[in-house]
């Protein structure tokens, strides 16, 4: 018997999981491609997009467990501290789903560019300063890196947003 | 109700960043090395890491080697070239390396040799808050935590974290390295630290010292880390701090474009 007859309109847990770990495994793809081909200076974070657009699309706890998850695989593939990317990216994935209640859900393309290159930014900020603070070696802060950074993850979110919102017509419903 | 209740969004986060921070709070790095996290970090990422270097670089190995065979012919023949001259070098060094010895002037010759260790680079992980390097050689081969690393320009950093088959190498440019450094011509005793861009600073010369720009920077051999006389880098800006200059040095190594390095396992 078909599982979509049972229980129409959501999706089998099988397949959300499959499609969770999928983006999971995207994410870590191309981290680990953009550290052999792309210079310092285009540092794009698509770990922070797939959980951005996890919590846009599902609610805090799912959200923030993507975050979690994400985050530490993210830590694991820089060799940087477990956790630091973790935190950061398990408060993105909580607020980015109140986000999405508070504005509007359809937000447009110049507007979502704006948001994520903010989130981006204050998460290279953070991530820095954190990395400082528990290894106890201060320096100036790479001003020009972390704002294109955040420029271009603001970018590629915005892309990828159309691209999952087009592969997922009703994302929201899709995880729950 | 204790079901609801862990159920609850502040809940979930507060558990989830009390795990985040319990993970932190176990790594911070000790003076002998990498911690077990770390460790286990690596021995995740090295299968991973061997298939991505299977995949391109061997790949692109095969290209080059099949495809353009003509090149490949003559860059043997430069090659064998120069192992000859290469070889013939080495004669002399070790037959001036035994006239030293002879003129009780070993202590000086001894450690400018050392036992290296070829090694391929499988990994690149230079982002703005970290710099390292994965590369194919581990504790199996002879590679151990502190060994110096180089590449033919000069020095490359040291290595960090290492399991049997691979080694994780920190490189100048990261905000945690350092090293005792020299200028060429005052022979000033500094210290040369990776600075979160391609160039290193330069601390702890003061006002009155002299140091121009295209000056060399060689390690001093007072860390216990590195030999002395290695190549670091160029020096290539210089501001007047309050006390000390504020110097840049320029890599002597391309970091970006590094395929192979050397490990240096020991003194010969």
């Amino acid at each position: 018997m078909n599982r979509q007859a049972v229980n129409p309109g959501s999706t089998n847990l099988f397949s959300r999981i499959s499609i969770l770990a999928l983006l999971l495994v995207l994410s870590m793809v191309l981290d680990f491609l953009q550290s052999r081909f792309l210079p310092l200076y285009l540092n794009l974070d698509w770990t922070l997009i797939f959980v951005f657009y996890i919590g846009w699309s599902t609610n805090p706890i799912k959200g923030s467990i993507a975050g979690t998850v994400f985050g530490i695989a993210q830590d694991f593939l820089l060799g940087v501290m477990l956790g630091l990317n973790g935190v950061i990216k398990t408060v993105i994935g909580y607020f980015s789903s109140y986000l999405s209640t508070i504005l509007n859900p359809d937000l447009a393309g110049l507007m979502r560019f704006l948001l994520i290159a903010l989130i981006s930014f204050f998460n290279n900020l953070v991530l820095y300063r954190s990395q400082q603070v528990l290894t106890d070696v201060y320096g100036a802060v790479p001003v020009l890196t972390v704002l294109s950074g955040a420029v271009l993850t603001g970018i590629a979110g915005d892309l990828l947003f159309r691209l999952l919102d087009r592969l997922q017509s009703n994302p929201k419903q899709f995880f729950s | 109700m204790f079901g609801t209740y862990i159920r609850k969004p502040p809940v979930v986060l507060s558990f989830l960043l009390l795990f985040n921070f319990l993970i932190l709070s176990v790594q911070i790095r000790s003076e002998k090395g990498q911690t077990l996290l770390a460790q286990a970090g690596l021995a995740l990422i090295t299968p991973v890491v061997y298939v991505e270097h299977l995949i391109f670089d061997t790949t692109s190995s095969l290209v080059r080697k099949y495809i353009f065979l003509l090149a490949q012919d003559r860059e043997n023949k430069r090659l064998i070239d120069e192992n000859v001259r290469l070889k013939t070098e080495l004669h002399q060094l070790r037959a001036v390396k035994k006239l030293a010895e002879r003129e009780y002037l070993s202590a000086i010759t001894g450690p400018m040799l050392f036992s290296c260790k070829p090694a391929s680079v499988i990994h690149r992980n230079i982002r703005f808050f970290t710099s390292t390097l994965i590369v194919n050689q581990g504790t199996m081969d002879g590679v151990a935590i502190n060994q110096p690393v180089l590449s033919g320009d000069g020095l490359v950093g040291r290595v960090i974290a290492a399991n049997l088959f691979a080694a994780e190498v920190e490189l100048l440019t990261d905000p945690l390295a350092a090293a005792g450094a020299m200028p060429e011509n005052s022979r000033l005793q500094c210290v040369v630290r990776g600075a979160d861009s391609n160039l290193l600073n330069l601390d702890f010369v003061s006002l009155s010292n002299p140091v121009s720009i295209g000056e060399m920077v060689y390690t001093s051999g007072t860390d216990g880390i590195y030999p002395k006389e290695l190549p670091i880098g160029k020096i290539v800006s210089i501001t007047e701090g309050s006390v000390y200059q504020n110097i840049k040095v320029e890599p002597a190594v391309d970091f970006s474009r590094l395929e192979e390095v050397l490990i240096i396992t020991g003194e010969q």
